[in-house]
């Protein structure tokens, strides 16, 4: 006796897990190689930080769910270290934005694409735009440490290839 | 569309954020980063003056020049800058950066700074844990 076997075609499902641990390393390369802008050049400082802060929209719109689960219970009873992640989560884009304003307005390569031209290089934008980088890499580091389980496991899983290891 | 509306979402709330530190710095709340920018802030003005003067216009222009530019010293002025700046022999490095270190390239040193924070933040975060787990299995007993 045969079974038959289907002929549809099998979607394949996108491993929402696999797509965050690529994006993820990737962000975490990009910032760590926009901290130096003296090694990458003032352009490629400049330009990658713009696709790092489209790549950082990418990464909150895949946390959505977590996001606004979070922000809706705030208020109420959460566990301390989903508090304390939120919160450091929260400074992390307040201290982005800050980078990336600063960083715009005192822009040589950026802005004179579009035409415009800054003088102010220096002044307070210019140490601003050094204070919350360097504020940036200490969140960032702590960013890191608090989902210290999630990249363990997914790393074993995905690609050290581990098939019991689960994702928390 | 809600891969469109929730990116937008966060750029709105980013736009925000940028309206509050243009007003806060409109108001003056980063006077004293310009005071002390002046002293180890960016290049001087009017060095900048004369860059802009040169007609960089062009993204790899303004790269080549800019790729430059932090690692400029005074000795690239052609006049002395008005105020501190004009005594500062690093007034174009970034405050990170050591002192001396004015030529190009990645600042290794930096790199490991940054590793080495992160590395301790995982153990930090790696021996909070611990603590908490020992905490969590004495108390135990007790309760039992």
């Amino acid at each position: 006796m045969t079974t038959a076997t289907p002929t549809t075609p099998h979607k394949k499902k996108i491993n929402i897990t696999v797509v965050n641990l690529v994006l993820n390393t990737c962000t975490f390369i990009a910032m760590i190689l926009a901290m130096q802008p003296h090694g990458t050049g003032i352009p490629i400082h400049e330009w990658g930080s713009v696709a790092l802060a489209l790549a950082i929209l990418a990464h909150l719109t895949l946390h959505w769910e977590w996001i606004t689960g979070i922000t809706k219970k705030l208020l109420g009873k959460l566990p301390g270290e989903t508090r304390l992640n939120y919160l450091l989560n929260l400074a992390f884009y307040v201290d982005i934005t800050l980078i990336m304003v600063s960083g715009i307005l005192i822009s040589r390569s950026f802005l004179p694409v579009f035409g415009i031209h800054v003088d102010a290089h220096a002044g307070p934008w210019r140490r601003l735009h050094t204070v919350s980088a360097d504020l940036g890499i200490i969140i960032l580091a702590l960013h890191i440490a608090m989902h210290r389980k999630w990249i363990v496991s997914s790393f074993k899983r995905y690609v050290l290839g581990q098939k019991g290891a689960r994702v928390t | 569309m809600n891969w469109l509306y929730r990116p937008l979402l966060f750029l709105g709330i980013a736009l925000l954020f940028t309206a509050a530190f243009v007003g806060l710095s409109q108001a003056g709340a980063f006077k004293s980063y310009e005071a002390t920018s002046l002293s180890d802030g960016g290049p001087p003005g009017q060095t900048q003056t004369a860059v802009n003067s040169t007609g960089s216009s062009s993204p790899s222009q303004a790269g080549q020049e800019n790729s430059a530019a932090p690692s400029r010293t005074t000795t690239t002025q052609t006049a002395p800058a008005p105020g501190p700046t004009a005594s500062g022999t690093s007034s174009s490095e970034f405050r990170s950066r050591p002192p001396g270190r004015s030529k190009g390239g990645f600042n290794w040193q930096e790199l490991r700074k940054d590793a080495l924070l992160i590395l301790g933040a995982w153990l930090a975060m790696v021996a909070f844990d611990r603590f908490m787990l020992r905490n969590r299995h004495s108390s135990r007993p007790a309760q039992g």
